[in-house]
C-alpha cells in the first residue's frame, strides 16, 4: 500500500535526487500494472488521474478532457482500488480538476489526503484549451477557469500537499511561480507517437520545445526563484528527448505518461499475439 | 408519429408562426414548455447541467458522463410532455456504438436526436486535436445518418455555413444555426456575437442549409438571442422557420419567477393582534 508523506518528506526526496545528479521522474499511470512496473524502474512519483485510465483503455489521452466521465470521481476510485493497492514507496500524486464547481474542495481534499496522496496536481486542466479561444475565455469568465485551478493547489499546500501546477505558457509559469506550487511542469501539448497519439505534435522540433520550457520557467522563477522545473509532453516523448531538454534548460524531471505506459507496451501488446497467431497447424493445406 | 409525419407537421405549425422548440433538462421544465405551446422539445446534457443551477458549460467539460445525464433525464421529460421529444447525444465518446446510443434513446422515447453536445464549442488546437483523433464533426454527421436510417427525426447542429451543408446533406430534417452560448442572466456569458454579425453567420448558414436541400427547417439560437425582440429581429432577417430555447426559456425564467414567489411570501405580514 502506497505510503502518506507530507509535503516537506516529498520535497527532500526529490531534492535528494536531484542533488545526485538524476532526474526526477514522475509516472502517470492508469492502471496497477503501469503503477507497479514503474516504481521497479525507479519512479520517484506516480500520478493518477483520469487520462492514464482512458489511455490504458485504448483511448487517446485527450479524452481526460472530454465530457466522458467524472474525473475527480475517477481519481478516487483508480487511486484506491487500482494504484495505492501495488505502490510501495513512491509518493501518490493527484491528478485533480481543481475547477469543478459541483465539488467542494476542501473535503475532497481531504478525501485524497485518506487515500494516501501525498502531492495533488492540475491534471485534467483547462491549460489545454487555447488561450485566446472562445471556450477558455468563456471558463474564465464563468468561474471555471485555470486561476481556479491553482486555487485549489494553492489550498492543497496548505493542507500540506506537495503541489505540482501545468503551465503551457510564460503566463501561467508566472501564476504557478505566484500561488507557491512546489513544481512548474512546462507542458508542450499532447504527447507524439503510437498509435493514439498527438499527429500535432510530430515534427515539433526539440529546441522550440526548450524555448518554451525556459519561457515558462523564466516567469515561474520570476515569482518564486527556488520553484522546481519538470517538463512534459509535445515533442518530449523518449528518453533521449528528455536529455536533450535537461542539456538546454533547467528541468530537472520528466513527467512520462504516454511516454511510460502507452508507447512502450503497445507494440509488444501485438507483437506477443502476433508471435501466437504465426504458428502453423500440422498437415493442413495452406 | 414517424419522423416524416412530424416534419410535415411542423412543417404546418411554421406555415402559423414562428416554431419555438425548447431545451429542457427536466420534466418540470418540459411541462411549462409545453404549457406555453413549444412544438418540440429537446433534453440534452447543457439543460441538465442548467437546471441543477450549475453553468451549461459543464457539459463541455469532464465533469460527467453527457449522454448517462441526457438518457438519466430522457424518460422524464418525455412523460411530463404532450409534444415530440428528441434527445441530445455527445457523438465524440469513441466508447459509444453511435447506432446504439440512438437505439436507447429512442428506447427511451425519443422521437429524434440532435449532436448536443458538439465539439463545435472548442476550437484552436483543442478543436485540431478532436479533429486528429477522429472524434470530430464528421462523428455527429455520422450521429444524424444513423437517426435518420432508424427512422428518427434529426435536428442537425452547424456552426458555419459548410457545416450546415453536412448536415442537410446527411438528412437531417432540421438544421440549427448556432451562435454559441447565450449572453446575460446569472451563469450565462457575455455575448462573443454582436447582434448584426450575428444575424449575417446565422444567414450564411441558413442559405447554405437550404442550397443543399429546399425543404430542410431551419431554427437559430444563442449569443445575443436572449429575448424575444432580437429573436423576432433575427426569425424576419435570416428566414428560419423557428428559434430554440434553452437557457432564455429555463434558467432564466425559473430563477426569476421562484425568487418572486418567495419574495411574495417574504412580503406577507402577520396581522398585528387588535
Amino acid at each position: 500500500m502506497a505510503k502518506s508523506y507530507t509535503r516537506e518528506e516529498v520535497l527532500a526526496r526529490v531534492r535528494k535526487e536531484i542533488d545526485a545528479g538524476r532526474p526526477v521522474v514522475a509516472v502517470g499511470a492508469g492502471t496497477g500494472i503501469s503503477a507497479k512496473f514503474a516504481e521497479r524502474g525507479g519512479a520517484d512519483l506516480v500520478g493518477v488521474y483520469n487520462s492514464g485510465k482512458y489511455r490504458m483503455d485504448g483511448h487517446g489521452s485527450l479524452a481526460g478532457l472530454m465530457p466522458y466521465g467524472d474525473a475527480n470521481g475517477i481519481v478516487l476510485e483508480l487511486g484506491a482500488r487500482t494504484v495505492a493497492p501495488v505502490v510501495k514507496e513512491a509518493p501518490l500524486i493527484a491528478g485533480i480538476c481543481g475547477s469543478d464547481p459541483t465539488r467542494d474542495m476542501d473535503s475532497f481534499l481531504r478525501q485524497l489526503r485518506e487515500l494516501n496522496f501525498s502531492g495533488v496536481m492540475n491534471f485534467p486542466t483547462v491549460g489545454l484549451i487555447d488561450a485566446d479561444s472562445k471556450f477558455r475565455q468563456e471558463l474564465e469568465d464563468t468561474g471555471m477557469g485555470y486561476d481556479r485551478e491553482l486555487a485549489t493547489l494553492a489550498l492543497a499546500g496548505e493542507l500540506g500537499f506537495f503541489t505540482m501546477g501545468y503551465a503551457f505558457r510564460p503566463e501561467e509559469g508566472a501564476m504557478v511561480g505566484a500561488a507557491g506550487l512546489d513544481v512548474v511542469i512546462a507542458h508542450m501539448g499532447l504527447t507524439r507517437g503510437g498509435s493514439i497519439g498527438s499527429q500535432l505534435a510530430e515534427g515539433s522540433p526539440l529546441e522550440e520545445a526548450a524555448a518554451r520550457v525556459n519561457a515558462i520557467a523564466a516567469a515561474a522563477r520570476a515569482e518564486k526563484p527556488d520553484i522546481i522545473l519538470f517538463a512534459h509532453g509535445g515533442a518530449i516523448a523518449f528518453p533521449d528527448d528528455t536529455q536533450y531538454i535537461y542539456e538546454h534548460t533547467d528541468a530537472v524531471g520528466f513527467l512520462g505518461a504516454s511516454s511510460v505506459e502507452r508507447l512502450p507496451v503497445e507494440k509488444p501488446l501485438q507483437e506477443a499475439t502476433a508471435a501466437f497467431k504465426a504458428k502453423r497447424l500440422p498437415g493442413r493445406p495452406g | 408519429m414517424s419522423a416524416g409525419a412530424l416534419v410535415t407537421e411542423l412543417r404546418e405549425r411554421a406555415a402559423a408562426g414562428p416554431l419555438v422548440v425548447v431545451g429542457v433538462g427536466s420534466g418540470l421544465s418540459a411541462r411549462g414548455a409545453c404549457e406555453g405551446g413549444a412544438d418540440l422539445l429537446a433534453c440534452y446534457s447543457t439543460a441538465t447541467h442548467r437546471v441543477a443551477g450549475l453553468p451549461s458549460a459543464l457539459a463541455f467539460l469532464p465533469y460527467g458522463d453527457a449522454n448517462e445525464h441526457t438518457l438519466h433525464a430522457l424518460p422524464e421529460v418525455v412523460a411530463a410532455s404532450s409534444r415530440p421529444v428528441v434527445a441530445g447525444l455527445g457523438a465524440h465518446d469513441p466508447r459509444r456504438r453511435l447506432d446504439r446510443l440512438v437505439a436507447q434513446a429512442a428506447e427511451l422515447g425519443a422521437e429524434g436526436v440532435t449532436n448536443e453536445p458538439f465539439v463545435g464549442m472548442y476550437d484552436g488546437d483543442l478543436r485540431a486535436q478532436i479533429e486528429a483523433a477522429g472524434l470530430g464533426f464528421e462523428r455527429e454527421v455520422a450521429l444524424v445518418e444513423a437517426a435518420v436510417s432508424l427512422g428518427l427525426v434529426a435536428l442537425g447542429w452547424a456552426w458555419n455555413a459548410g457545416e450546415a451543408r453536412r448536415m442537410a446533406a446527411a438528412g437531417a430534417q432540421i438544421v440549427g444555426a448556432m451562435l454559441g452560448v447565450t449572453a446575460g442572466g446569472a451563469a450565462g456569458s457575455e455575448p462573443a456575437t454582436g447582434l448584426d454579425a450575428g444575424i449575417e453567420l446565422l444567414r450564411e448558414i441558413v442559405e447554405a442549409a437550404r442550397s443543399e436541400r429546399a425543404d430542410v427547417l431551419c431554427l437559430i439560437h444563442g449569443g445575443p438571442l436572449n429575448e424575444p425582440g432580437p429573436v423576432a429581429h433575427a426569425l424576419a432577417r435570416t428566414g428560419a422557420e423557428g428559434y430554440v430555447a434553452g437557457s432564455t426559456a429555463e434558467r432564466v425564467p425559473a430563477i426569476r419567477g421562484i425568487a418572486d414567489a418567495v419574495r411574495a411570501f417574504k412580503r406577507a405580514r402577520v396581522p398585528m393582534e387588535p
